[in-house]
């Protein structure tokens, strides 16, 4: 009631405002002009026949002004102009000011409604020599050229600036202040209402929100008429030009702007909201942060915007969500941090993660650490799917090591009896599917078949599981099939099992496991470790790092900035993870990439390689420096394993 | 005299590398006269000593003699385990462990008498090896095909297998404990992902259920001191689930008759450790205040009058090791001593 009541006064004052302010509207007052009295439905149904009537009576047709001879003003009709007031979206009527200019701003940019949608058609009254009044309607258009003849060439002026050709560049001009305090946020609200690009800014998410209702239309009913279809389809288009040359941040910000500009709470609620998950719809932090999350959470392979927004909700409004949901298909360790958990480390991370990588599948951590920073530092494009995520995570170390010293640094190989040769050949794979690399596990025994068994040269092995392996299935009878159990195989450990057209296929072996030295272990094998080869192949330049004030500095310096380093697990993780023997340490390999100070100590953002790339974990300092000084003293060379990773020159 | 300089460069050293400084306690530290970071496994009489070479050999030193155990590749890692009752003694050997970082990685895992000084026995590749029923039992797990191994410590062929379940954590280590020669005890995570205790019955071949956290962040452990198993159930994530922990006769595992001897609101570490010689058990307790620093201390708790009691003053002692009845607890890469003789200055090994 008492929200009812605030909206009545809030449209009253726009409607008295217009009355007295609008020029010439004051002067049709013959009929009854609605009162402060009059309820709200009274006052709608009043307009609605008012207009209806005023339509029949003057069998109202789109008039052109050309054709009314001279007339001295022109106004919108009072009853059309409450009209207006009530049937628009009140965030929309903030923006009206004491002129006619900020009204034909809200008409031009499509921001109010009348009974008919799209609003084309104004009723006006037009007051000629004689003082004679007479209501017509007209072509909106038709009555923003009128006004702009005499009075709001301003509009005309940002009409140009947002228009198709310029809207681009004057948008990049503009200045997006993100606020960080609530007195800064008002500050940035006020100027925003009282800011003349605000209505033209707001038609961008109020098209693209009329978009998504627009493909809803003609998808569920195809039989919309012609001028309707054109309508909805330049809806569609002008939202599909507004995706592509605006980034998410500047209409996530816009969205929240306009949709909030009825009170400066609902605005600033955003930027003032500390989750990570709000701040990824805003645009503050990267969409991947959320999206990988969000797709397998609810198992979709494309994502509508709303998706995103339904994620943030759920996994804010039910933060244990995270613990189970959003790695599905892409194994890792079990349980997940708490959504909320999550989303504070977010907010601290730097490390790129636009891609899903399946750490159960891979058992040296060490490769699965090194993908992740090579995805950081250079980012490429990856399928990300539950098949082809251990062969990505492969591919990217053995791409490397491959480039420094295949025979060296990659053993993993598949050895078989070469015929022709009349010897064991063996040749290096990546484990896992992809029909794209010649290097691949599906494609090596491709290859290996074509010599040992003639088969075509056309033909590509199929890396398959044996939940979907059916022998009795026709796609499964022809062809060649390496079958593994998916609940049994890591890149080292993987029993298969190779059919070749229903037959198995006997005398294929897979060798080798994959070792290599993180840090350097010996001054002799020091070229092949993998800090050493990330420096030559990579030109990383690797920095140690011994205490917190080094470690803050190195973070503070570039905001990606990322450490990497070797530790004890028991120290890392100990409430999973128990030493139970004299100078026992399992090491494992770790990624941080942020830091904050909480309870008077320094937490980390911590990926760890057995961890969800989407899950990082927020642990502090003891746990790092126990882990890595723990592992430095059984390290062979006594080395501390935490090194700063900054781009060689 | 020394100028300032050289302090500002000394202070600047113990700035750098804050390894150095110790913490403030009353634990004294465990001394050795050479690397601790060698020795593996030191009798509480310093009679016999294990300790392994940048080589990548594991020597037994005793009496006066130095005895190659095992031999490796260099910088070979080894871990070695045994018990009060002193049958038997086992050992892992790990050639890649600076090569193949993984907690999954499996190692060789060796059994033998615990007096012998032959090369001791290759029972196969798995992690954590422990021993059971008085060291007659020897399991250890293999991570990568998620099967518990169980094997006699003198008739090698004796051996048993349990399949774990679980599909839901790739890094998965269960508890395994034995009650008598035909009832394994293991924990193992169902397909909610919720952890859960079973008992394998050797003869029946049957597994039963007997109970399980509520939480899929609550985790359980085990520690068997021969006459009572004591059940560990601690929270793992930052939210509060609790600890709590029970005590059941091992002759009887009537999981009905489980007996509260602790609970607490805070999620402790746990890594429950036994006193072998007394009825006592250690834990790490989580003694954090709301919206302090983190801390946790070693506890003890006595069986009988279930009394609580910290017994570390480290502020941040997450595990307890047991080294042949000494008890230990590494920080910062230190050994401070909670139980026995800290001074390891005195073994033969260090006279050669």
């Amino acid at each position: 009631m008492k929200t009812f009541h605030h909206i009545w006064q809030n449209l009253f004052s726009k409607i008295l405002v217009l009355l007295l302010i609008l020029p010439g509207v004051s002067f049709a007052q013959k009929d009854e002009v609605p009162g402060v009295l009059q309820s709200f439905e009274k006052l709608i149904n009043n307009n609605k026949t008012k207009y209806l009537v005023s339509k029949q009576k003057n069998d109202l047709k789109v008039e052109s002004l050309k054709d009314q001879g001279d007339f001295v003003d022109m106004v919108i009709d009072p009853f059309f102009m409450n009209t207006l007031l009530f049937r628009s979206e009140k965030k929309f009527l903030k923006l009206l000011k004491k002129d006619e200019c900020s009204l034909a701003a809200l008409l031009h940019n499509n921001l109010l409604n009348a009974f008919e949608r799209p609003l084309q058609n104004l009723l006006v009254q037009i007051k000629n020599k004689n003082g004679k009044n007479k209501s017509i309607l007209i072509d909106k258009d038709e009555y923003l050229e009128e006004l702009y003849k005499t009075k709001c060439s301003t509009n005309k002026e940002l009409n140009i600036l947002y228009s198709k050709k310029n809207i681009k560049k004057t948008i990049h001009g503009l200045k997006f202040e993100v606020p960080k305090t609530k007195v800064a946020c008002e500050k940035v609200f006020q100027k925003w209402v009282e800011n003349i690009n605000t209505p033209y800014l707001c038609k961008i998410p109020n098209t693209l929100k009329r978009a998504t209702k627009a493909s809803k239309k003609l998808q569920t009913n195809p039989e919309v008429n012609f001028s309707q279809t054109r309508y909805l389809r330049n809806v569609i288009s002008q939202a599909k030009m507004y995706k592509k040359e605006f980034p998410l941040f500047v209409r996530s910000y816009l969205s929240n702007l306009c949709d909030g500009l009825e009170k400066v709470e609902n605005f600033c609620l955003e930027y003032l909201a500390e989750d990570a998950w709000t701040k990824i719809i805003n645009g503050e932090l990267p969409n991947h942060y959320l999206s990988y999350k969000c797709k397998n959470f609810l198992d979709k392979d494309q994502l509508l915007p709303s998706d995103l927004q339904k994620c943030a909700d759920t996994f804010n409004k039910k933060p244990d969500t995270c613990i189970n949901a959003g790695s599905k298909g892409f194994p890792s360790f079990f349980p997940h941090e708490k959504c909320d958990r999550i989303s504070e480390t977010l907010n601290i991370a730097g490390l790129k993660t636009d891609y899903h990588d399946c750490p159960g599948r891979v058992d040296n951590e060490a490769i699965t650490n090194v993908h992740r920073i090579i995805m950081h530092l250079n980012p490429s494009s990856l399928q990300n799917t539950p098949e082809s995520c251990m062969n990505e995570t492969h591919q990217t170390f053995a791409r490397m090591a491959m480039n420094y010293n295949k025979d060296v640094i990659w053993p993993l190989k598949i050895c078989f009896f070469n015929p022709a040769k009349e010897v064991t050949s063996c040749e290096s794979y990546i484990p896992g599917n992809n029909f794209n690399s010649p290097d691949s596990e599906n494609m090596v025994i491709s290859s290996i078949l074509k010599i040992t068994k003639g088969a075509p040269d056309k033909m590509k092995c199929h890396l398959t599981s044996t939940t979907k392996f059916n022998p009795l299935r026709l796609q499964y009878q022809v062809g060649c099939f390496i079958v593994y159990d998916p609940q049994k195989c890591t890149s080292s450990f993987c029993p298969r099992k190779i059919y070749w057209n229903k037959n198995e296929v006997k005398g294929i072996r897979y060798v080798g496991s994959p070792n290599f030295s993180y840090f350097p272990t010996s001054l002799k094998e020091s070229g092949s470790s993998v800090e050493r080869i990330l420096e030559r192949v990579h030109k990383f330049k690797n920095k140690p790092l011994k205490n917190l004030t080094e470690i803050a500095r190195f973070f503070n310096k570039k905001p990606h900035n990322i450490l990497h380093g070797v530790g004890c697990i028991e120290d890392i993780l100990p409430q999973f993870y128990s030493k139970s023997y004299f100078n026992g340490c399992r090491p494992i390999p770790f990624i941080l990439d942020g830091n904050k100070k909480l309870n008077g100590d320094t937490y980390f953002s911590v990926r760890l390689p057995i961890d969800d790339i989407h899950s990082p974990r927020l642990l502090n300092w003891n746990k790092i420096f126990n882990a890595v000084n723990n592992y430095k003293k059984i390290h062979p060379m006594d080395t501390w394993t935490l090194n700063g990773l900054v781009k060689s020159n | 005299m020394v100028s300032s300089n050289q302090i500002k460069f000394l202070l600047l050293y113990l700035i750098s590398f804050p390894a150095l400084a110790l913490v403030e306690t009353k634990l004294p530290l465990l001394l050795t006269k050479q690397s601790i970071f060698n020795l593996r496994w030191v009798s509480l009489d310093g009679e016999r000593t294990y300790y392994q070479r940048s080589s990548g050999d594991l020597i037994l030193s005793t009496k006066y003699r130095v005895i190659e155990i095992l031999k490796g590749k260099e910088d070979t890692n080894y871990t070695v385990h045994s018990t009060r009752h002193r049958k038997a003694i086992v050992f892992s050997k790990d050639e890649n462990f600076h090569t193949w970082l993984g907690i999954r990685h499996p190692k060789q895992i060796y059994v033998s008498s615990f007096n012998s000084e032959k090369k001791p026995d290759l029972l196969g590749w798995g992690i954590k090896p422990q021993l059971h029923l008085a060291d007659q039992w020897v399991s250890y797990f293999d991570p990568l095909t998620r099967v518990i191994h169980l094997v006699n410590t003198k008739h090698k062929v004796l051996r048993q297998q349990i399949q774990l379940r679980n599909t839901h954590n790739p890094y998965f280590v269960p508890e395994v404990t034995m009650a008598d020669k035909d009832t394994i005890i293991y924990t193992d995570i169902n397909s909610k992902g919720q952890t859960g205790v079973l008992i394998y019955k050797k003869l029946l071949k049957k597994v039963q259920a007997t109970m399980k956290v509520s939480d899929v962040r609550e985790k359980i452990e085990f520690c068997n001191n021969g006459l009572e198993l004591i059940i560990g159930v601690f929270g793992t994530s930052v939210s509060k689930q609790g600890s709590q922990i029970y005590t059941l006769p091992i002759q009887k595992l009537d999981f009905k008759q489980l007996s509260s001897i602790y609970k607490s609101k805070l999620n402790d570490i746990g890594n429950i450790e036994c006193d072998q010689s007394e009825r006592k058990f250690y834990f790490s307790k989580n003694i954090t205040v709301a919206g302090e620093k983190q801390r946790f201390e070693i506890a003890e708790i006595d069986i009988k009058t279930k009394k609580v009691k910290l017994v570390s003053d480290l502020e941040y002692a997450t595990e307890l090791i047991n080294l042949d009845g000494r008890l230990l607890i590494q920080h910062r890469g230190h050994y401070y001593v909670l139980k026995g003789e800290e001074n390891l200055r005195k073994d033969d090994i260090f006279k050669l």
